[in-house]
């Protein structure tokens, strides 16, 4: 697949630069001729990136192994080649645990080519593509997969794309119609209870296959909002019984969502909601998720000069709900049991709380945040207190750690086993 | 004849009311005037730039951030749009801000970060926020309107060989000193362009907080006499950190487009 994006990458760097009207340049001249020819232009674009030397207590996956040492190179390249086509490639060599014969991993995060029409803009590679307007969470961010096993301290490390076409179409300056599509499914990567040597079915890579999403969305006069559609694939996968053991299943999806921002004085509202319809829209498979609403709306606000307070309520409902408990066969009961917890399927209704706070100091050389989730229904939750400390623009200390609360079969108890404190020395060029 | 010399003595006395009612020498402006003034001498048509921020602490030690900014004058002829994208250093490398001015309500922000991978609505009423960790906070980005102050004329006096009126401004009501930060700012006007020279900044307590000087101005438009000063600082007394930003290069008089306007625009990195 990485083969593929480079492919696609390669033939619309070589078309013509397609001769439209530059609309999305920042002025309205036509684009300047190079002088320097197409090779030139290429390498006048900087690379840039970070080298960044980690340690975390514990690892992310569910195991008791502790003490990682990791080094990471990350490099971006925005290849600017006329007003009308440019791009982005984006790649992650990381090995997490240096110390101890770490295996070395590369990843290609975003690859793309991106070709400005005068009302339009057509992104054809590997790319991330983020919904929803939620802090942190989002209900209608389906499309491209995190990967939460990875040892680096920000949520946006988590991020990495699928290659995917995707079309904006600006209808006017505050109206645009995206259009998202891709046959190549890449899922989450999430941790597992070790040892059930459970084998992964994914979709395969195919037209059939092919997800589908759209969005209208608009900004501006005061609010901001969206409604979209997705048909495609459950990011994370449902545990099934197979013929030869356990399998992890990735269910059919569709989406229907909308979000919305908007401020009231000093506030700035949040809200977001999806209504999931699954492969199991009746509820009489008891290890498939049933079909659900998820909602989430919260309230931001700046205190003194930089302590900014986010809150935001979340709720589940489940539709057709039954009790994983009251499953007969033990295997069976196990599947949907842990899939109740990873999926958010533990109660008909559930209800939670999302809070970061965060303040800068010394002219935003400083910066500490505090982020908790809070599930109420069944009280687990999660905690993470980072700290970050710039040298100067190109060095920076990052310092934090990750706590787990509840009991062991809830979403944040069962985790308990990744919690401890972490570090980063990141230096950018 | 009779008809033309009542015509002409009819001229003669319009242009007379007509030059006390508009005030023809500095001393006829009352504050408020001054300060229109100075809100419209920097609303330029459109422009693009490129200009250096520069952090200082109080030790001496500085970072640094390039950008480009690009301006333009909303049909109104009062609001102005405004696009900021960072170009260094590599850390906040494509992280844009976007600014619409609306008179009759709140401005709409947003900002982008590349990390985020989507922009985000901004607060617009939390006008003291820093401004990517400078001494500028996101209300002194765009001067505010008018009528948000009432203006007091102190004195006239003369700073850096230029004769200024010296005037003082409070917020007309506690949402705007909240919201701004703000309790009083002293200007320092131009007496010939309207530009100003210097600003003292006092917080909601009274004291002292951040004073602006600017200079290197030079006249951007010479149609509508719409200036730019080339060269700002701003000094906050409190902490002993210093804010300089310098305009490297400004196009002024280009065409540019709404579309630029956009959160479409500010995501493209």
């Amino acid at each position: 697949m990485r083969r593929r994006t480079w492919i696609g990458i390669a033939a619309l760097a070589a078309l013509p630069a397609w001769g439209q009207d530059p609309a999305n340049s920042s002025t309205e001249q036509p684009a300047e001729p190079s002088e320097h020819g197409f090779w030139s232009t290429l390498r006048e674009q900087p690379l840039t990136g970070a080298l960044r030397l980690d340690y975390f207590r514990s690892s992310k996956s569910l195991d008791d192994e502790v003490n990682f040492i990791g080094g990471t190179t990350q490099l971006k390249w925005l290849p600017t080649l006329d007003k009308t086509l440019d791009g982005k490639i984006e790649a992650r060599l990381t090995n997490p645990d240096i110390g101890d014969s770490g295996e070395t991993h590369s990843k290609l995060l975003e690859g793309y080519a991106t070709v400005h029409y005068e009302h339009a803009d057509l992104r054809l590679g590997r790319q991330i593509v983020a919904w929803g307007r939620g802090d942190g969470l989002n209900p209608t961010d389906n499309l491209t997969p995190h990967d939460y096993t990875v040892m680096l301290p920000f949520e946006d490390d988590q991020r990495f794309g699928t290659t995917a076409a995707r079309l904006d179409y600006f209808l006017t300056t505050a109206h645009t119609l995206t259009f998202f599509t891709t046959p190549f499914f890449e899922p989450s990567k999430f941790p597992l209870p070790a040892g059930l040597g459970m084998r992964d079915v994914r979709p395969a890579h195919s037209l059939r296959n092919s997800e589908a999403a759209v969005k209208l969305n608009k900004t501006g006069d005061g609010v901001d909002w969206s409604i979209s559609y997705f048909h495609g694939y459950n990011l994370l996968p449902e545990i099934r019984p197979g013929a030869a053991g356990l399998e992890l299943h990735y269910p059919e999806i569709d989406v229907l969502g909308a979000d919305m921002a908007r401020n009231f004085g000093r506030y700035g509202m949040r809200a977001e909601v999806a209504y999931f319809r699954t492969e199991d829209n009746d509820g009489n498979n008891p290890v498939a998720i049933n079909p659900y609403l998820y909602a989430v709306a919260g309230v931001d606000r700046t205190f003194l000069d930089n302590l900014n307070v986010n809150l935001q309520l979340v709720g589940r409902w489940v539709q057709h709900y039954t009790d994983p408990s009251d499953v007969a066969d033990p295997t069976t009961r196990f599947a949907a049991t842990q899939n109740a917890i990873n999926l958010g399927q533990q109660d008909r209704t559930s209800y939670g709380l999302s809070s970061r706070v965060s303040n800068k100091w010394f002219n935003d050389t400083l910066e500490a945040e505090v982020l908790v989730f809070v599930n109420f229904r069944r009280t687990n939750s999660y905690l993470r207190p980072l700290v970050t400390y710039a040298f100067t623009d190109s060095m920076k200390l990052t310092v934090g750690a990750e706590f787990y609360r509840g009991p062991d079969n809830t979403p944040f108890g069962q985790l308990k086993s990744n919690q401890g404190y972490f570090s980063e020395l990141r230096y950018s060029f | 004849m009779n008809r033309k010399i009542t015509i002409a003595l009819i001229g003669l006395v319009l242009g007379f009311t007509g030059a006390a009612a508009f005030g023809t020498g500095p001393t006829n402006l009352s504050a408020r005037d001054v300060m229109e003034k100075n809100f419209y001498v920097t609303k330029i048509k459109a422009f693009k730039s490129e200009s250096t921020l520069l952090l200082i602490n109080d030790k001496g030690q500085q970072r640094e951030r390039k950008s480009e900014t690009l301006s333009k004058l909303q049909s109104n002829g009062v609001d102005s749009s405004l696009v900021v994208k960072f170009l260094t250093p590599a850390d906040i490398k494509g992280t844009a801000y976007l600014q619409i001015e609306h008179s009759a309500s709140d401005d709409d922000q947003w900002i982008y970060l590349p990390a985020l991978k989507k922009s985000r609505r901004l607060v617009a009423n939390n006008k003291k926020d820093s401004f990517v960790g400078s001494d500028f906070s996101y209300g002194d980005i765009l001067l505010p309107k008018v009528d948000a102050y009432q203006h007091t004329l102190v004195r006239s006096e003369k700073i850096d060989g230029q004769d200024c009126y010296v005037i003082e401004s409070t917020p007309k009501d506690e949402a705007e000193k909240r919201n701004t930060g703000y309790s009083k700012k002293i200007n320092w006007i131009r007496q010939d362009n309207f530009l100003d020279i210097k600003v003292e900044y006092y917080d909601v307590g009274g004291r002292l907080y951040k004073t602006q000087t600017s200079s290197n101005h030079k006249l951007i438009e010479p149609d509508t006499k719409r200036w730019l000063a080339l060269h700002r600082e701003m000094v906050n007394h409190q902490t002993g950190h210093k804010t300089v930003l310098n305009f490297d290069k400004i196009d002024a008089g280009i065409p540019v487009a709404d579309a630029v306007f956009t959160v479409r625009s500010i995501e493209r990195e």
